[in-house]
């Protein structure tokens, strides 16, 4: 509570802009200029791991923290692309970049088969379809062993090439991922500001009175979830170029687990808390390398604590900017 | 083969649907699904082996201490992570059950390993045969065990005082609570009911594939609920028939079509179920109030 | 002549009960209408019949001469009909000013591509939904309120936001659910002028529930009454407290005029009911 009314203040005050821009300056440069600041591959990877995860954990915010709809096969969206941009890229020698929106079309239209049916179910209900879904996909992938080579996995991945440069090392990859975050950023964060971003707050809370001045509950989870699936996909890809190796076991529902605990340690509905909660779960296991092996045991303690005792996440919706879709026209001058 | 399969499958279906009962059980009376239920079954499966390899005693003794201990599990999983719950809304409810489960089953995996242990209870294990088919003494106890606990909990909810005081709770929990039921035991209770029937069929489980694993909970926690969705959740005949249909598809889909896919019939034939039927072939309908 | 909305023979079951039967009523559009009776009447179910939160077992509802009977609540809402609810059920998690620009047809219809793109043309139909939304919380007198949270105001005040909300859709025909439920005497007079500017300077057909005698009396053109789910009455507000059925369905056969009196009045009856809800 003390927190929030801090926020508040320093909000209002007049410092806030400049306070603000100074920090998005600072912190912009030092990401974009820390591969020249440092070559150590280990602080790379990590970097590029929270890139990663905060993509992943930005497009599930928007189905579960903005929409409202609890979704266990988060992951089962990133192995579909991972899987698909990998098997273009080794058998039919596609480049790198149309594999990628390939990957996301595929999980697209993979989200779109799951959702259209499913999302009118009842939440409980589709949490565990979600659950059973991401089982089904890995399956898929143990098993058809002509296409996936099954437990085995595919390895030798190609790397991108961009303009005939082929990327090597860590340095290329963690500007790719820098950039995919970017998109990832403006998409999510246009989304949610816009009309749709307001009706799915609706229907996330209360879809009998969202009917009622006639936003279409199933339209705009659709919407959430195909997005959502279509970017975990398209990120999918990435992750299968960068390790050069997808296998079945990278895309267990506990993976899923990890991105959602991410989402709700940062705040549901909120874009800034779910980069946080994905910086924060990635780093606490480098860091302290000893509690590595109770890592799941922390995330589903930390599901039920923070229900219990902070629901809303630690930069959850009371941070929200209020009114933002107003200040979207601020620019539009009078006819 | 067809009838051997069908009676393999018939066995385990009892198996799924003593699981499915404490779904139904919790969800008839708090409307959540309790994701943890799974590994609860897991808990007790592993309960019941070590029980029996520290005490050494004989399994008919072990059975019943690790079914009571299972139960008290229940109740404090009900106690910690539910009851501070009640009343919010049902998301956080569900990510909470979720974390419940995720914790239990990398607990266990602390605990007990990663690896599969056998399951080393001191059971003779006999065969039967009948014409073509060929029968364990296991599966006959199992039938039976599974039939005679189906029956006594349907008496006990249809006639006993508590049973009725639970069919009120899961009727109204508020009119329950004014009519001078005390709501948080009868939740306590059927926490502990469920937890004991899963923990019997998560020994009987281990004993039928000799092998136990703290990540178990999952793959038959989600075929159980695939049961009590197929039946009706909420109806405890129908997680009967549920439990026995899904045991059934997925022996015969595992031996027809592809072993390698036993776990996704289940899975897929609860997903069709819920979108054609969602309220399963014996749930009621209900017209939710605006 | 043709009517606005037309309820041919509504019927409808919740179980073994029977909620509604034989309704039959017209509105004739530019009047208001009031939907009165005893609590248990069907009057909510009816409201809820006409949005489609609850599809009839029998009869049929007729809207601008088209049969809506079977279409979804935001279909209708994309017809024309919007509603308040008894109950209110405003989106805390928003401000005041977001929860009307959720309802209004040009901001929930915003497409993906125009939402990421921002063109011109784009901003500016934005703009003429904040306006339309502005200029709706000028007329319920909420524009101070406007980046409050909508749940942070005072009942009345969220009844009120109810109605701006309702009136974003803009719709042909407005239900209002007991819209002066839970309000002062003052905030009821303040309520019947707007109710009155709503129906005569917006050019919205009203139809609305309400408990309080006077205030159903002072503000409507016709009245319709049910009880245990049927018709019983149709009439002016000079008709209705002389008829002797309706008399007898509120207070059995007491004098009608102690009902009017804002004592006994079930406003009261009605924040013990969503005291109870909250309970629940």
């Amino acid at each position: 509570m003390k927190l929030t009314s801090l926020w508040s203040t320093f909000r209002a005050s007049r410092n806030f802009k400049w306070v603000v821009l100074a920090a998005i300056v600072i912190s912009g440069s030092l990401l974009l200029l820390l591969p020249f600041i440092t070559s150590n591959t280990y602080v790379l990877h990590i970097m590029i791991s929270i890139g990663l995860y905060s993509v992943l954990a930005l497009s599930l915010n928007l189905v579960t923290g903005f929409a409202g709809q609890l979704s266990f096969c988060h992951i089962a969206f990133y192995g579909i692309g991972a899987y698909t941009g990998a098997l273009l890229m080794l058998r039919l020698n596609v480049s790198f970049w149309i594999a990628m929106f390939a990957g996301a079309f595929m999980a697209a239209i993979f989200g779109f088969l799951l959702g259209l049916p499913t999302l009118r179910l009842r939440g409980d209900y589709l949490a565990i379809v979600t659950l059973g879904f991401g089982e089904i996909v890995r399956l898929v992938f143990v098993n058809e062993s002509w296409l996936t080579r099954g437990p085995l996995g595919l390895p030798g991945v190609p790397a991108p090439v961009l303009f005939g440069y082929r990327f090597s090392g860590r340095v290329p990859y963690y500007y790719l991922i820098l950039v995919v975050f970017l998109i990832t950023w403006f998409i999510m964060r246009r989304l949610t500001v816009s009309g749709i971003g307001l009706a799915m707050l609706s229907v996330k809370s209360d879809e009998i009175a969202a009917e009622s001045v006639g936003i279409r509950p199933v339209k705009y989870k659709l919407m959430a979830f195909v997005i959502s699936a279509a970017i975990a996909g398209w990120v999918g890809t990435f992750y299968a170029s960068y390790i050069a190796f997808v296998s079945p076991d990278t895309f267990m529902y506990t993976d899923s687990i990890t991105v959602l605990a991410m989402v709700i340690l940062g705040g549901l509905g909120s874009l800034p808390g779910a980069v946080v909660g994905a910086t924060v779960l990635t780093l606490i296991p480098e860091l302290l390398r000893a509690i590595n092996e109770y890592r799941m045991v922390l995330y589903g303690l930390l599901m039920i604590v923070m229900m219990i005792f902070r629901p809303d996440g630690f930069w959850g919706m009371r941070y929200r900017v209020k009114n933002a879709y107003k200040k979207t026209i601020r620019r539009v001058k009078d006819d | 083969m067809f009838l051997q399969q069908l009676v393999n499958g018939l066995t385990i279906g009892g198996i799924y649907a003593l699981i499915a009962i404490g779904y139904s059980l919790v969800y008839g009376i708090l409307r959540i699904v309790n994701f943890a239920h799974g590994d609860i079954f897991m808990m007790g499966s592993f309960f019941g082996l070590i029980i029996s390899k520290a005490s050494g005693l004989s399994f008919l003794v072990v059975a019943p201490i690790a079914m009571a201990c299972t139960g008290m599990l229940g109740m404090l999983v009900e106690r910690l992570a539910y009851r501070p719950l009640r009343g919010a809304d049902s998301m956080s409810v569900l990510i909470c059950a979720m974390g419940v489960s995720t914790l239990l089953a990398n607990l266990a995996q602390l605990i007990f390993g990663t690896q599969t242990h056998l399951y080393s209870v001191g059971f003779q294990l006999r065969h039967f045969q009948f014409g073509s088919v060929s029968i364990t003494n296991l599966q006959f106890i199992m039938v039976i065990i599974t039939v005679v606990s189906l029956t006594i909990l349907l008496a006990f909810v249809k006639k006993t005082k508590f049973g009725i005081a639970m069919r009120a709770t899961s009727n109204n929990l508020t009119t329950a609570k004014m009519m001078g039921i005390n709501t948080n035991i009868v939740i306590s209770i059927t926490f502990a009911i469920g937890s004991m029937l899963a923990s019997g069929a998560g020994m009987m489980v281990g004993m039928y594939y000799d092998a136990v694993f703290p990540t178990m909970g999952f793959s038959y926690g989600i075929k159980a609920f695939a049961a009590a969705v197929l039946g009706g959740i909420g109806s405890l005949p129908g997680a009967m028939l549920g439990g026995l249909t899904i045991g059934v598809v997925e022996s015969l889909g595992s031996a027809y079509l592809s072993s390698g896919y036993r776990n996704a019939f289940a899975f897929g034939i609860m997903i069709i179920v819920l979108i054609l039927k969602p309220t399963g072939i014996m749930g009621k309908v209900v017209r939710e109030k605006v | 002549m043709t009517n606005l909305l037309r309820i041919e023979q509504a019927t409808l079951y919740f179980g073994g009960l029977r909620a509604l039967y034989d309704v039959t009523f017209e509105h004739r559009g530019d009047e208001i209408l009031a939907l009165i009776g005893p609590n248990g009447a069907g009057k909510t179910t009816l409201f809820n019949s006409i949005t489609g939160m609850y599809k009839l077992d029998g009869g049929r509802i007729i809207f601008q001469e088209k049969d809506i009977s079977n279409m979804r609540p935001y279909e209708r809402v994309h017809l024309g009909i919007a509603r308040t609810f008894q109950n209110i059920r405003l989106y805390s998690e928003l401000t005041v000013l977001e929860n009307l620009l959720l309802a209004h047809p040009g901001c929930n219809r915003e497409t993906i591509w125009g939402s990421l793109l921002l063109g011109k043309n784009f901003r500016r139909n934005r703009k003429k939904v904040v306006e339309d939304c502005e200029a709706i919380l000028e007329l319920i007198g909420l524009s101070d309120q406007a980046t409050q949270s909508a749940t942070s105001l005072p009942y009345g005040k969220q009844r009120l936001l109810e109605i701006g909300r309702a009136l974003a859709t803009d719709p042909v025909l407005l239900l209002l659910d007991e819209p002066g439920a839970g309000m002062n005497t003052v905030e009821k007079a303040e309520l019947t002028s707007l109710i009155k500017t709503i129906a005569k300077d917006r050019k919205r057909h009203i139809l609305l529930i309400e408990h309080d005698m006077k205030f159903v009396l002072n503000i409507s053109d016709r009245i319709i009454v049910l009880d245990h789910g049927e018709k019983i009455a149709e009439g002016s507000p000079e008709e209705i407290p002389k008829n002797e059925d309706v008399v007898e369905a509120y207070l059995g056969k007491q004098n009608f005029e102690l009902y009017s009196g804002h004592d006994a009045s079930p406003a009261n009856l009605d924040n013990e009911k969503s005291i109870a809800e909250e309970i629940k």
